[in-house]
């Protein structure tokens, strides 16, 4: 393998994203506008798709569809409002040394599946499997939502993703007040999250978050939750606290996390773990933006902290599609973040 | 010279003329708008700073527990430019970006009709629906909430 076709292949994967963009309309002849989904009567169908390229540094070039979800939401009355939310995570496509649609192996993921029922106009109780709120990024942690391609350790290391039970969701009418969040799953989760780091399965969670919202693009949130860890004797208390404000043309996200484990394994490095992230992008004009980012994390298995950073831009031709390109580096401790260029075409429709 | 204050007068009444065009459009592309809702909404008049919290999702039930429904226009319509500045007071661009957003966390953002006539007849025909037209189109069969200048 030379050296020269080690550094073609993003630009061709990136190429062969580019067609499938290209190919895709903006608005069809029967008035469907993308970003929109489908509505028919009290459903509504919508979905979005993230094609993943990724060259990191030692490693194989690859193009993949990370997500292809579905979402399909009814309106019905007070009480039957339901939420179901199903991808392919993980579909192959090509990958150098590797014969085309190999590499991986995409999986049926059950990401959400809940009833929302409102006590009142802004109380609502929420059944089944839903998003975590801990942190503004896992909650809107799809491809066309969230800034860059590569995820902040921060945003899902030290806790479940998911939650299955029950919610209950409080949104004030005075700004000045946050949104609070109760939560409990007293069991395990409703689906299995192929995600989850092994040894960090929870069951028996609690938590609580508090989200203040200012002009509807600036939120501070603040998080509490305990949670059992799986096959093990250990539980562990996380506190976070997550902003995301806008300053003109710049925006500043961050997000960290301290866990205390208690009862903890004797092989443990250390009963507690800790993670912060810190990002600014600058918004060029309202297609194009570049972004930095740092990140420090000292995982709870490892002696040694793991640190990464990010820059790249993207470009967003209209609100649901966005277009991603990225280097990241790290150091210490490698943990899921790999030092390459990653690059990426997100697609809500 | 006469010529010339002829040319001069001709001038200045097709200034006029063209004045008085501009400031008609002007006052045409800013008329009234109309908030109305279906017949079954249990609500005889909308605040402006509800009709913010129904339009940005905060909203989703009316006071009988039935659904709320908002409808806007398309995105290049005069009458969505008008309500999305008198109202939401944000760019077009990142309501679509927070509307996005919301529709990621559960909530269905407003459903879209393409003329006054047809967001008429959605309001008309669907309960909990709650929509704008321009003033000069106030259609039948629907329960006015209010006016907005």
């Amino acid at each position: 393998m030379g050296r020269h076709r080690k550094n073609y292949p993003l630009a061709r994967l990136c190429g062969a994203a580019g067609l499938v963009a290209a190919a895709w309309p903006a608005q069809a002849d029967d008035g469907y506008t993308l970003g929109q989904g489908v509505r028919m009567g009290d459903i509504h169908v919508s979905g979005y798709l993230t094609v993943e390229a990724e060259a990191p540094e030692g490693g194989d070039a690859e193009l993949f569809v990370d997500d292809l979800a579905i979402f399909v939401q009814g309106r019905f009355n007070r009480f039957f409002n339901p939420f179901f939310e199903g991808e392919i995570a993980g579909m192959p496509i090509v990958k150098e040394n590797h014969d085309p649609f190999t590499g991986r192996t995409a999986k049926l993921v059950l990401e959400r599946l809940y009833n929302d029922t409102y006590l009142k106009d802004n109380l609502v109780l929420r059944l089944g499997k839903s998003l975590t709120p801990v942190g503004e990024w896992n909650t809107i942690h799809a491809g066309p939502l969230v800034p860059n391609t590569t995820r902040p350790l921060t945003t899902h290391r030290s806790f479940s993703e998911f939650t299955s039970g029950v919610s209950l969701i409080y949104t004030p009418r005075d700004e000045a007040w946050p949104t609070v969040t109760a939560y409990w799953q007293p069991d395990g989760g409703l689906a299995k999250d192929i995600d989850a780091i092994e040894d960090r399965i929870f069951h028996n969670i609690k938590g609580v978050n508090l989200s203040w919202t200012r002009d509807f693009e600036n939120t501070i949130g603040l998080s509490f939750q305990t949670a059992d860890v799986t096959d093990s004797s250990e539980s562990q208390t996380l506190i976070g606290a997550d902003a995301h404000l806008v300053f003109g043309p710049f925006e500043l996200r961050t997000e960290a996390t301290q866990t205390w484990l208690h009862s903890p394994k004797a092989m443990r490095v250390r009963d507690s773990e800790f993670g912060a992230y810190g990002q600014v992008s600058y918004n060029i004009d309202e297609r194009w933006a570049l972004h930095a980012r740092y990140e420090y994390f000292k995982d709870r298995n490892f002696a040694a902290a793991s640190e990464n950073a990010l820059f790249g831009f993207s470009y967003r031709p209209k609100p649901p599609v966005v277009w991603k390109l990225e280097y990241v580096t790290q150091w210490g401790q490698e943990l899921d973040i790999e030092q390459g260029f990653k690059a990426s075409l997100a697609v809500l429709f | 010279m006469k010529r010339a204050f002829i040319k001069r007068s001709r001038t200045r009444a097709l200034m006029v003329v063209m004045a008085s065009l501009m400031l008609g459009a002007k006052a045409a592309a800013e008329e009234k708008i109309l908030i109305i809702a279906n017949k079954s909404v249990p609500v005889e008049a909308m605040e402006l700073e509800e009709l913010n919290r129904i339009f940005m999702l905060k909203r989703q039930v009316w006071p009988d527990g039935s659904p709320v429904v908002p409808v806007n226009r398309e995105a290049s319509s005069p009458a969505r430019r008008q309500f999305t500045e008198k109202v939401l007071g944000r760019s077009m661009r990142s309501l679509a970006t927070y509307w996005n957003q919301m529709q990621f966390k559960g909530f269905m953002p407003p459903v879209v009709q393409e003329s006054d006539a047809a967001m008429a007849a959605f309001v008309k025909n669907v309960d909990g629906a709650i929509g704008y037209v321009m003033a000069e189109n106030a259609p039948e069969g629907v329960r006015v909430l209010g006016e907005i200048p």
